[in-house]
């Protein structure tokens, strides 16, 4: 008894003397972070310190999931959800049609409010450290160069998806008065001058090499020039095709108008013939001998960089498999037949409209949709049809043979061979009796032959059409740019390939799209680059500029590049292209009325898909947190 | 045991302590209604997925009003209601939506059910709408009546399982003719969905839902649509 009065009284005492005192013994430095002035203090410490910048740049790489940036670490479960399948380049195999266009809060893809202020505010206090270094000038104007580019990438990436922003051009400090912190937003056309004013200071005082470093070069600044110039140019002249209303429309933090259009263009022009001029950049591989060649190379270009440094102008390396290092992208696309035991392949589905954009090399400068029927009816999309007369095909890789070299290295088709295995892709066949079954799994036996629905007897055996596991194809089409030839590691962060964030190929589609969008520049030398793009992918004839020329060689040639959902956006295509808008897919069915059985193949729609619609509205995103910032929102409703 | 309860005796005390209550009344007003066609007085019908918004600021909340804008989304048929909404003095205003701009109504009170009806113009009316099915064809004929001098930018036959059916949602591939002029009431527009062409996602003996929409050329102008029309195929 007397001890647990002794207990309660003590437990008494400490609680008073716990609440009433003013003790120090929770003030401690943290044992796991330095403080800023020990970083800064030495070249190494900057050197640490600028690493972790380059990590926050807002690169749409392998690394950019519908969560957002960098999702690697841990088991990142995102389901394999890319931009690619919220545009018209892709579905995923499982969700019934992405549309990431929305939410410019949480946690997703579009949000880069937060971080991309995070990121400012660093290198804004790195810009402070600078002057104090004890360091030569030489490093220490390469360091403010390199301080401008990363300030401007992460305006750019905040700016897109926003439009105009408080322009936060030093570091703050909070000195007790929070109101004194506000900045409201500046014009859309202010935000897009800062960034471009950034870049020229990062043009003029970065290095031209940095000795095998991946950091920020003269010619990496001027790519993200070209890109942000580009980018600025297409929202003046296109602007009004999506106009918007409300209060940050009044007041100018979002809008362009089209008097600007060609002033940016000029700059696009500019910056990317600087680097067309330089002479230490060209095309990986310009002159392949064959189709097969070319399509080997460009294959190669993505699976490897490093072997195409004449064209990679900034790479973002993958060298240490695991955590916060490798990526995920062999795990979550290869198709099935080679997912090496790991249960969730296949997720990305190209689409028969990406397919079709490719040109046949037979018929230069236009698309070349798959026909599949004797009228060549392409727009029929309603599936088997017993009444309509079908092409017949030995192979089912034979409708594609003509194909541009780039749709065999970036697309799995069906019958193609991947990693020395041939990817079966079969959606059904037609029974001798001519009724159809497709999609339905099970075999039949014909004259003492087994022929199996999905073209093999096992999951392990095929890649297409099974909903089985969400691991099949529904487009009829796997993926293969980027993707390794060894075996997929089956398990987290395993593959250490490396991205091009900036290649010369997007420098001389943005040089071409912007001369013939404005009409400044050189024709002639426009379209050249386009031809010369071609001429890599194995095209012997050259085209004319015009501007869907230019635009389906962009789309084709940097397909799955994290590019397309920009294009369509700056443009201000987005929401004519996304009406209730549905994918297509392409099915190849065996044909068993005949003898030998042959392939047919059906034009339809994805199965499942929800149809898309992308409104006005979303060209810009909701701001997080306007209520504590002040800010002023963007249209919203 | 004893010994344990004191202890929580002691920690209860000293969480009750600290506790004040500094919860909020939570929303109690209502704010409901309905756009009224001033032309023809009844509801305008509108997209659901991209459709009319209401927005509402309430007065004397901060200093720069327009950073609590509140949302309100508004029904396809026209009506809309939202009773999560604080009691108080509001700014009401209609934006973006299928008909002339109207001017916002810098100061009501919002308390308990209160009704507010927009009375509108739409840019465009359909008139004389007729939907029929013959065959295969199903056949939209109808005219035009224009409120203003801009052009008419396009016009759209649109089919689908949900009364709000509209360009968002629809099932076939754009049946849809862009025009970008003028029109008068004498003309007649015929827009035809061939069901045939469409067996994959139109299913024999279901009912579906075709409306006319047809798109004014002004700034962010929506979808004006006439009544929408169940046909069984």
């Amino acid at each position: 008894m007397k001890i647990q009065i002794y207990l309660s009284t003590a437990i008494l005492a400490a609680f008073t003397i716990i609440a009433s005192s003013c003790s120090d013994v929770l003030d401690l430095q943290p044992q796991d972070k330095l403080p800023v002035e020990a970083v800064f203090s030495s070249p190494a410490g900057v050197k640490l310190y600028m690493a972790n910048l380059y990590y926050q740049l807002p690169t749409e790489d392998f690394l950019f999931f519908n969560a957002g940036f960098n999702q690697n670490q841990g088991g990142p479960n995102n389901g394999g959800q890319t931009r690619a399948q919220s545009t018209d380049e892709a579905v995923h195999s499982e969700a019934g049609g992405l549309n990431n266009g929305p939410n410019g809060d949480g946690q997703n893809m579009n949000n880069y409010w937060i971080s991309g202020y995070s990121l400012v505010r660093d290198v804004n206090l790195l810009i402070d450290a600078i002057p104090t270094l004890n360091i030569p000038t030489e490093e220490r104007d390469r360091l403010s160069g390199e301080a401008s580019f990363v300030r401007a990438f992460a305006y750019f990436g905040i700016a897109i998806r926003y439009g105009g922003l408080p322009l936060i051009k030093e570091s703050q400090e909070y000195l007790g008065d929070a109101e004194s912190l506000k900045v409201q937003r500046s014009s859309e056309k202010e935000t897009y001058d800062y960034i471009l004013s950034e870049l020229d200071v990062a043009i003029t005082k970065l290095p031209e090499s940095w000795n095998g470093e991946r950091r920020a070069t003269k010619w990496v600044a001027l790519a993200l020039k070209s890109r942000v110039a580009l980018h600025a140019a297409s929202l003046a002249k296109f602007w009004n095709k999506a106009p918007l209303t409300g209060d940050a429309v009044d007041l100018g933090y979002v809008g362009m108008s089209a008097n600007d259009a060609n002033g940016y263009y000029n700059q696009c022009i500019e910056a990317s013939a600087e680097i067309m001029n330089s002479g230490v950049f060209s095309l990986y591989q310009p002159t392949p001998a064959t189709p097969a060649e070319a399509a080997e190379n460009y294959r190669r270009m993505f699976q490897d960089p490093n072997v195409a440094l004449n064209e990679a102008i900034f790479i973002k390396g993958h060298t240490i498999p695991g955590d916060r290092r490798g990526h995920n992208y062999d795990i979550w696309f290869t198709p099935a037949q080679l997912a090496n035991g790991w249960p969730h392949p296949g997720r990305m589905n190209p689409t028969l409209d990406l397919v079709d954009m490719y040109e046949d090399y037979t018929v230069p400068g236009q698309s070349a949709p798959i026909v599949t029927t004797t009228d060549g009816d392409i727009d029929n999309y309603n599936g088997f049809d017993a009444n309509k007369t079908y092409l017949r095909f030995d192979n089912p890789s034979d409708p594609f043979l003509n194909k541009d070299a780039r749709l065999h290295a970036t697309v799995v088709l069906p019958g193609s061979s991947m990693k020395g295995t041939e990817i079966v892709i079969q959606a059904g066949y037609i029974l001798p009796d001519g009724s159809p079954r497709i999609r339905t799994g099970g075999s039949v036996e014909i004259n003492g032959k087994t022929y199996y629905n999905y073209g093999g007897p096992t999951p392990n055996d095929y890649s297409g059409f099974d909903g089985f596991g969400g691991n099949n194809t529904k487009t009829g089409f796997s993926f293969r740019k980027f993707l390794r030839e060894s075996p997929v590691a089956p398990g987290w962060n395993q593959s250490t390939s490396d991205w091009i964030e900036f290649r010369y190929a997007e420098i001389l589609l943005n040089y071409a799209e912007a001369v013939t969008e404005s009409g400044l520049g050189d024709e002639t030398e426009a379209a050249q680059a386009i031809n010369d793009i071609r001429r890599r992918a194995g095209h012997t004839v050259a085209i004319p500029l015009t501007i869907s020329n230019v635009m389906r060689e962009r789309t084709v040639e940097l397909a799955f590049e994290n590019k397309r959902w920009w294009d369509l956006i700056r443009r201000r295509e987005r929401h004519e292209v996304f009406e209730a808008q549905i994918s297509h897919a392409l099915l190849p069915i065996l044909d068993l009325r005949i003898n030998p059985v042959q392939y047919i193949f059906v034009r339809a729609n994805v199965h499942n898909m929800n149809p898309r619609t992308f409104l006005i509205r979303d060209y810009y995103l909701s701001i997080p947190g306007v209520g504590a910032s002040g800010v002023i929102q963007n249209p919203t409703g | 045991m004893k010994r344990v309860r004191h202890i929580f005796y002691f920690l209860a005390l000293a969480l009750n302590y600290s506790c004040v209550i500094d919860n909020y009344d939570q929303p109690n007003a209502e704010l409901y209604g309905t756009f009224i066609d001033e032309g023809t007085n009844q509801p305008l019908a509108q997209d659901i997925i991209n459709g009319t918004v209401i927005e509402i600021i309430e007065h004397g909340w901060v200093e720069n009003q327009t950073n609590v804008t509140q949302t309100l989304v508004s029904t396809g048929d026209g009506t809309y209601r939202n009773s999560q909404i604080f009691s108080g003095q509001y700014l009401v205003r209609a934006v973006r939506g299928n008909f002339h701009d109207i001017a916002p109504i810098d100061t009501m009170e919002i308390k308990g059910r209160t009704k507010l009806d927009f009375l509108v113009t739409p840019y465009l009316r359909i008139i004389e709408p007729s939907i029929e099915r013959n065959g295969n064809l199903v056949t939209a004929t109808f005219k035009i009546e224009q409120t203003s001098t801009q052009d008419v930018a396009r016009i759209g036959l649109y089919v689908h399982p949900n009364p709000n059916v509209g360009n968002p949602m629809t099932l076939t591939s754009r049946v849809e003719s862009t025009l970008n002029r003028t029109t008068d009431t004498q003309e007649t527009f015929t827009l035809t969905i061939d069901l045939s062409n469409n067996t994959n996602t139109l299913l024999p003996g279901r009912p579906y839902y075709f409306r006319i929409g047809a798109l004014s050329s002004a700034g962010s102008a929506k979808f004006n649509y006439g009544p929408a029309v169940r046909i069984t195929i």
